[in-house]
């Protein structure tokens, strides 16, 4: 299930993507991969082997595109070991049907945020030859 | 828990130094022992919290004081490392196996954004590593969820700024006016540098020992160790460095170690006379109004416009100035707030001095998901 993404793009976090096409571009739609327990359908995200709730077996889980920003802001200072030139917005977006809420950046070709709009996840640029997971707006 | 006295207290000023954290702890840790008026080879156990120096760091600052040749070890959970050094030696006391413990938080910290907070690389290089994210998030969520303002979240850096003012240990002591706070340079929106703490560097110790120990020496065994519980992560949580949380469920560290405290004491938000707590930033403060009990959820930026917070209030926090005004030695924060707890229960603060103080509490919370809750009552006799 881990993406492969063809290009010579770096990609962030790759194993947690899921990839809609064999080698997605910058702006392309993706989904995320998180898992969900087999016993109490929790949904958890970065991927991991147990149920932090109740121990049961995790069972990866693509989560659905579309979501909506439930918080948002912005780094207006380089933070240290990242590559991403500030200033960026970053959001945290829930997903409805998994019931989880995720931290990314937002694509910076969107609108400004607000509470409540729903974004697409997608696949963005965080420096020249390297992309990692984010959220479009609309 | 009622028979661990708070012996001695010492500080090293937070701030920038030219000292080594090795010296900065012995200064700390020789004016504790000092006021307990015990010699080092009378301890049972030494316990240092420190998050970013190097290996047996305790060991590297006992080195400059004394060889007792006693069990040193070193604790660390991030920001709540140095509660992690009383709950510890708490057991220990009240176990029987310790009669005198000395605890020493120190940290010298580098400038600028905390690293090391326990994120994945990807996070790092993605430029999704950064502690003030969430304290953004969480800041918004309180403005959004609440009826309190961006004019709030300055107006409790005025205040703690306000305390510092006759707190020589503090590293920012001149007050700060909601303009200044608000024109400051954005951080994280709503978050502006003013309504953050910054990591900085300084040390404090706390000698406990069993109160018939203290008693027995002629001592003063008045202030009393009445709880301290530690808590990690339970499922629902959120904090650094975690990318998601559930949307539903969420729950607070915070809350969950106070309502242990609470009960282990026995006592009840309303018995506090003064509190500190890690206002990490201003929305953390508001937000550890409602999480230790100190008011209903809703009620947070009431809490703080009518003054209660503040010194003369009803129940007043930060009093020493709190981190945004002391900076944040992340292993010594905690003990740095027992240290201000002890001088208003010994009724020692001086101009800030909270009247008739009895029980203080002390939070601290940290990357990693770490909260700890202690409270002291004083004149016990």
């Amino acid at each position: 299930m881990t993406a492969s993404i063809d290009g010579g793009l770096r990609v962030l976090g790759a194993d947690l993507l899921a990839p809609t096409s064999a080698s997605p571009a910058i702006g392309e739609a993706i989904q995320l991969l998180a898992c969900r327990c087999a016993d109490c359908s929790r949904v958890e995200f970065p991927r991991r082997d147990r149920c932090p709730a109740c121990s049961g077996a995790m069972f990866p889980h693509v989560v659905a595109s579309e979501g909506s920003i439930r918080g948002f802001t912005q780094v207006t200072a380089a933070p240290p070991g990242a590559l991403i030139a500030p200033p960026y917005h970053v959001a945290i977006v829930a997903f409805a049907d998994e019931g989880i809420s995720i931290m990314g950046l937002l694509s910076p070709d969107g609108a400004e945020p607000w509470l409540g709009c729903l974004v697409t996840t997608v696949l963005v640029e965080v420096a020249p030859g390297v992309a990692t997971y984010g959220f479009r707006l609309g | 828990m009622d028979r661990v006295a708070v012996a001695g207290v010492g500080i090293h000023p937070f701030g920038r130094f030219d000292r080594s954290y090795r010296q900065m702890g012995a200064i700390a840790a020789d004016e504790a022992m000092a006021e307990a008026g015990l010699a080092y080879d009378e301890l049972d156990f030494v316990v240092v919290a420190n998050v970013g120096a190097e290996m047996a760091k305790g060991q590297n600052v006992l080195e400059l004081l004394a060889r007792p040749g006693i069990p040193v070890l070193n604790v660390e959970a991030a920001c709540a490392s140095s509660a992690g050094t009383l709950w510890m030696a708490a057991q220990m006391i009240e176990g029987g196996r310790a009669k005198a413990v000395l605890c020493i938080g120190v940290e010298k910290a580098p400038r600028g954004f905390i690293g090391a907070a326990g994120f994945e690389q990807w996070q790092i290089e993605a430029g999704l590593g950064v502690t003030p994210i969430y304290f953004a998030l969480q800041a918004q969520e309180l403005l959004e969820q609440t009826d309190a303002t961006v004019e709030d979240l300055a107006d409790v850096s005025v205040k703690n700024h306000g305390h510092a003012a006759s707190n020589a240990n503090a590293m920012y002591r001149a007050p700060v006016s909601r303009e200044q706070v608000l024109a400051s340079r954005q951080v994280c929106p709503p978050l502006t540098l003013l309504m953050l703490c910054a990591p900085n560097e300084g040390a404090a110790a706390v000698v406990l020992m069993a109160d018939d120990e203290v008693e027995r020496r002629g001592g003063d065994a008045s202030v009393r160790l009445r709880s301290v519980r530690l808590v990690s992560r339970s499922p629902d949580d959120w904090f650094v460095p975690s990318p998601s949380f559930q949307t539903g469920s969420r729950t607070s560290l915070t809350a969950r170690a106070a309502a242990e405290a609470f009960d282990e004491a026995g006592i009840g938000p309303d018995d506090l006379d003064l509190v500190e707590c890690q206002d990490t930033d201003s929305g953390s403060e508001l937000v550890a109004y409602r999480d230790l009990g100190l008011c209903k959820p809703g009620d947070e930026a009431a809490l703080l416009r009518a003054g209660d917070t503040t010194l003369g209030g009803r129940i007043p926090v930060n009093v020493s100035g709190g981190l945004l005004s002391k900076g944040e030695p992340l292993g010594a924060s905690g003990l740095g707030q027992l240290h201000e707890l002890v001088l208003q229960l010994r009724g020692a603060a001086g101009p800030r001095q909270v009247d008739n103080a009895r029980f203080g509490l002390a939070h601290v919370m940290g990357a990693g998901h770490n909260a700890s809750v202690t409270i002291l009552e004083g004149g016990v006799r």
